[in-house]
């Protein structure tokens, strides 16, 4: 009761103060001055509250700037040629333009918590011709401790996973030109120096407990590979991060030489067609995605296991775990339907349809693997950031997808 | 004894609070003040930053500034804006040319001779360059995005001018064109690079500026130049609060009525970027004191312009985020569309997105709430909406020709879309509340006054008025009631012989008309007697 009396005593207080400075005065501009004056007893600079200050902080040192820059030592979520299923990853090392930005360097180490391993170097000529142009040369070391094997064809069986482990070096140079917004036309030349051994998940045998050469081709013996690419892609969409209009397309030829034990030589063809019919302003889109790859061993030679396309998982047919399906021949078609709910978030309903076959004949639309659900996508304008996708249909349970990047 | 020791506190309160009502007049011998005395010396003013993400999350979850809408705090005793640090009264006050309108805040003619980049544009969302000039003036440069040539410099200078007229602070805006053979990059000239360290700026940085920009057919450049500021830059001003370094800012922001009366104009214009991260203040000298003066800027995402493309269709729709909205777009799988998604537009790329015939000025909203709009009343948006209405259609006219667009749908279609807008604003601000307005007492005890919506057109005269006269004493706050309600036609009234020995009189006046229901809310003039007959000394439109 007393805190009440005081409360009220103080509140009659302040008015008397109050008013009694505002009587002294006789005319309005008077009575103005004094207020001012008054509060010119009292100035302090404007002090942001907790929240404020660190926005302030992050909008001043720009945190994500300052642990991924363009130029110098970085740390970034993910890192290059980072593996479906692998887990969550971080890089980090060193790249920087040089020679007043003729050329750059990128020195570059990843790692999983599922103990997945990237060391990379890159140098290159980015920006030749305007940026029209790039040259550049690449080396890796590939450690993939635990990729998923389920058999071939798409008839295998759940319940056969396996696990491998994948090493693999690579050198390769490449020269890309993009003649126009839009295009790019390219080729890669390498060697890669791929070896296998027992998977490192103990949750699932190790392949070569459950499988053998025939079953899994290239199992006991990896030769080096000499490859050649060429590709080209055309690219109209509005924001390749967050496409909601527009088309991507792409085509890649590649040949893998086996000059060592002349037993796994093949050349492979990818087609990738991606198109986002939008309506009611972008704010709807249908987003559809058209991928094959067929693989032709050479002669009597085929193509090893590791190498042989896959589908399932959070960027094929989604009901299913990823690596589910493999073969020398895959095709999968996504559907979409995305709304937008508000600026920072899409949904979408979402089908998936695919197979793999040994031969690109037996590729058969009547039987294909397929997945429907439901996603949410947090995005900017310009890029999906984060993205849930519930899955099911495939026979085999829900999937819940969480990635930190679009399905395409 | 609990009780009677409050009711004790309560009846002292009671008391003092009377006998300051007693002591304090309600008109004072200056009043009604025309200028806000700013008499303090601000030169002790800091620089300040405000967070944009700050700024949007306060706005939109944490409900920032006062609660509590009551009369705006820094109008005058006529219910009117002094001139003042944030506003000085143009068109609301006085009749204005067409060429003031069109020269706006411009004291010159823009950047002339050769240009020397100095750096380049690291705020905002429009690519640009800052540059000096041959008079050593320097100008913020902002392009055209390539896919909208002409939309957003037009709407810049057209916003800026229309602003300046309505009485704010805002900068010298100016179409201009650059031609790459007349610039250079100056020694010295820095820019951020992608890590947003300094670094020193090449061509190369030109260009890659350039290669985003709309370009004319003659290789130039169609650009605003916007001159740098007078004076200190004091970073943005909140939409709340004061200043707490600035002895002059003691009404909070969001009780200013002339940032409430901005939602009038911003929704007129399409302004939905109306925000701190769009203002400036600035440290000037006036008067030989260093004043802190409030600027609006960056007009770039009006009328028809998102600054770098077409304007978005939610803006002016829809805040950012909005649960309601959203909850129903998820639960029926995106079937349920909002309606201002469907809005048609015309494909006149200079125009950008902006329309008439789906605005609805009372639903207008900028891309987040904005805490001085949440409290702004009738009576605030009547002041703007009268400022609105004194714009005429010439001028509206003049003004989109400055915006110099060389496809003449753009400026026709702009003059047609402002116009028709320009009316249902005023149909829905100046019906609001009683539009009584001018009210003058003759020295021979004649109230004239006149009606803002039927003179705007956008209502027809009121089946009759009500008056009812009183005698006020101004020390004591005490009217005196000499008259019964007294029913006229006309918008003239003979007053009672009875209130002449009066010193102050006031009339309460009432309209009434069955499709304005809210122009029955009483208006009450207060008139103090002078040697030559009654002047004006207060209005209250909605106490």
């Amino acid at each position: 009761m007393l805190r009440h009396v005081a409360g009220i005593g103080m509140v009659a207080a302040g008015l008397i103060g109050g008013l009694g400075t505002a009587f002294a005065q006789d005319t309005r501009a008077a009575l103005l001055d004094a207020q001012r004056a008054e509060k010119a007893k009292q100035l302090r600079p404007y002090e942001p509250g907790r929240l404020e200050k660190i926005l302030l902080v992050v909008d001043r040192e720009n945190p994500l700037a300052r642990i991924a820059p363009h130029n110098g030592f970085f740390v970034e979520y993910g890192y290059s040629h980072k593996p479906t299923g692998s887990g969550v990853g971080f890089g980090g090392g060193f790249r920087h333009d040089l020679f007043d930005r003729r050329a750059r360097v990128e020195l570059e180490a990843g790692m999983s918590f599922s103990k997945y391993q990237l060391l990379r170097a890159d140098f290159s000529l980015p920006y030749l011709a305007g940026g029209r142009f790039e040259i550049g040369a690449e080396a890796t070391y590939h450690h993939h401790p635990q990729d998923d094997f389920y058999g071939l064809g798409p008839a295998s069986l759940e319940d056969d996973r396996v696990n491998y482990l994948l090493d693999n070096r690579r050198i390769e140079g490449r020269a890309i030109a993009r003649p126009r917004r839009g295009v790019e036309l390219g080729t890669r030349i390498g060697v890669m120096n791929p070896s296998v051994g027992p998977g490192e998940d103990t949750a699932f045998p190790s392949l070569e407990l459950r499988f053998d050469d025939q079953g899994a081709p290239g199992l006991t013996a990896q030769p080096d590979f000499t490859y050649t690419d060429v590709f080209g892609a055309v690219d109209y969409r509005d924001q390749p991060g967050n496409a909601r209009t527009g088309g991507y397309y792409t085509l890649t030829w590649r040949r893998m030489a086996d000059s060592e034990l002349h037993a796994y030589g093949f050349n492979s063809v990818e087609a990738r067609l991606q198109q986002f019919i939008p309506i009611f302003d972008k704010k709807r889109v249908f987003a559809v995605q058209a991928r094959v790859i067929t693989t032709h061993p050479h002669d009597d030679a085929q193509v090893p296991f590791y190498f042989k396309p896959t589908i399932g998982g959070t960027n094929s047919v989604r009901s299913f775990d990823d690596y589910r399906f493999r073969d020398d021949n895959v095709m999968f078609f996504n559907v979409e339907y995305r709304w937008e709910a508000f600026s920072g978030l899409d949904m979408a309903l979402f089908t998936d349809w695919g197979t793999v076959a040994p031969k690109p004949g037996d590729l058969d639309f009547g039987d294909l693997k397929r997945a429907y659900g439901i996603g949410f996508r947090f995005n900017t304008a310009k890029v999906v950031f984060f993205r849930f996708d519930i899955a099911t249909g495939g026979g085999e349970g829900v999937q819940l997808l969480t990635k930190f990047s679009k399905v395409f | 004894m609990r009780r009677t020791c409050l009711l004790g506190a309560l009846v002292a309160l009671w008391c003092l609070a009377g006998s300051g009502r007693a002591a304090a007049p309600r008109f004072y011998p200056d009043d009604p003040i025309a200028r806000d005395p700013e008499m303090q010396d601000a030169s002790r003013v800091e620089r300040t930053r405000v967070s944009d993400t700050y700024d949007l999350l306060e706005n939109s979850f944490l409900d920032a500034g006062d609660k509590e809408s009551k009369r705006a705090a820094n109008i005058n005793t006529i219910d009117e804006v002094p001139d003042s640090s944030w506003f000085t009264n143009r068109i609301g006050s006085r009749a204005m040319t067409i060429d003031e309108f069109v020269r706006g805040a411009d004291r010159g003619g823009g950047p002339s001779g050769r240009w020397e980049v100095t750096g380049r544009k690291s705020e905002g969302v429009t690519p640009g360059i800052t540059i000096r000039d041959e008079t050593g003036e320097v100008y913020w440069i902002k392009f055209d995005p390539r896919t909208n040539p002409e939309m957003a410099s037009g709407a810049e200078v057209i916003s800026t001018k229309l602003f300046h007229a309505f009485g704010y602070h805002v900068p010298e805006n100016y179409l201009a064109f650059l031609r790459r053979d007349n610039l250079s990059v100056a020694a010295g000239a820095t820019m951020e690079d992608e890590d947003g360290r300094d670094r020193p700026m090449r061509w190369r940085d030109v260009d890659a500026v350039l290669e985003r920009a709309a370009r004319n057919e003659d290789g130039s450049y169609r650009v605003l130049a916007s001159r740098n500021l007078p004076g200190k830059p004091l970073g943005p001003f909140k939409y709340y609060g004061t200043r707490p370094d600035d002895p002059n800012d003691i009404f909070p922001h969001e009780h200013r009525r002339e940032l409430r009366g901005l939602i009038v104009f911003s929704a007129w214009l399409n302004h939905d970027e109306v925000r701190s991260a769009n203002s400036l203040d600035t440290l000037v000298t006036s008067d030989g004191r260093a004043v802190v003066r409030h600027n609006l800027l960056d007009f770039g995402s009006t009328l028809g312009s998102g600054s770098v493309q077409a304007q978005s269709r939610r803006a002016g729709n829809e805040y950012v985020w909005e649960a309601r909205p959203t909850l129903i777009t998820m639960l029926t799988l995106g079937l349920y569309v909002r309606p201002w998604i469907k809005v048609p537009y015309p494909d006149v790329p200079a125009v950008g997105r902006i329309e008439s015939a789906y605005f609805r000025p009372e639903l207008w909203k900028p891309d987040y709430p904005n805490p001085a709009f949440r409290l702004s009343r009738a009576d605030d948006r009547f002041w703007a909406a009268s400022i609105v209405a004194a714009v005429s259609e010439d001028a509206v006219r003049a003004v989109v020709g400055t915006g110099r667009f060389t496809d003449p749908r753009a400026t026709e279609y702009l003059v047609d879309t402002l116009l028709v807008r320009r009316k249902k604003v005023l149909a829905a601000w100046l019906n609001g509340t009683n539009p009584v307005v001018r009210p003058a007492l003759s020295a021979s005890g004649l109230l004239t006054f006149d009606n803002a919506a039927v003179k705007a057109g956008v209502a027809t005269a009121p089946q009759r008025y009500t008056i009812e006269w009183s005698r006020f004493n101004n020390a004591s706050d005490a009217h005196e009631s000499v008259s019964s309600e007294e029913a006229v036609t006309d918008s003239r009234a003979q007053a009672p012989a009875a209130i002449f020995e009066s010193r102050f009189v006031s009339a309460r006046i009432r309209a009434h008309h069955p499709e304005h229901p809210a122009w029955a809310e009483a208006l009450r003039a207060y008139f103090r007697r002078t040697p030559d007959g009654w002047t004006l000394v207060g209005l209250e439109r909605t106490p």
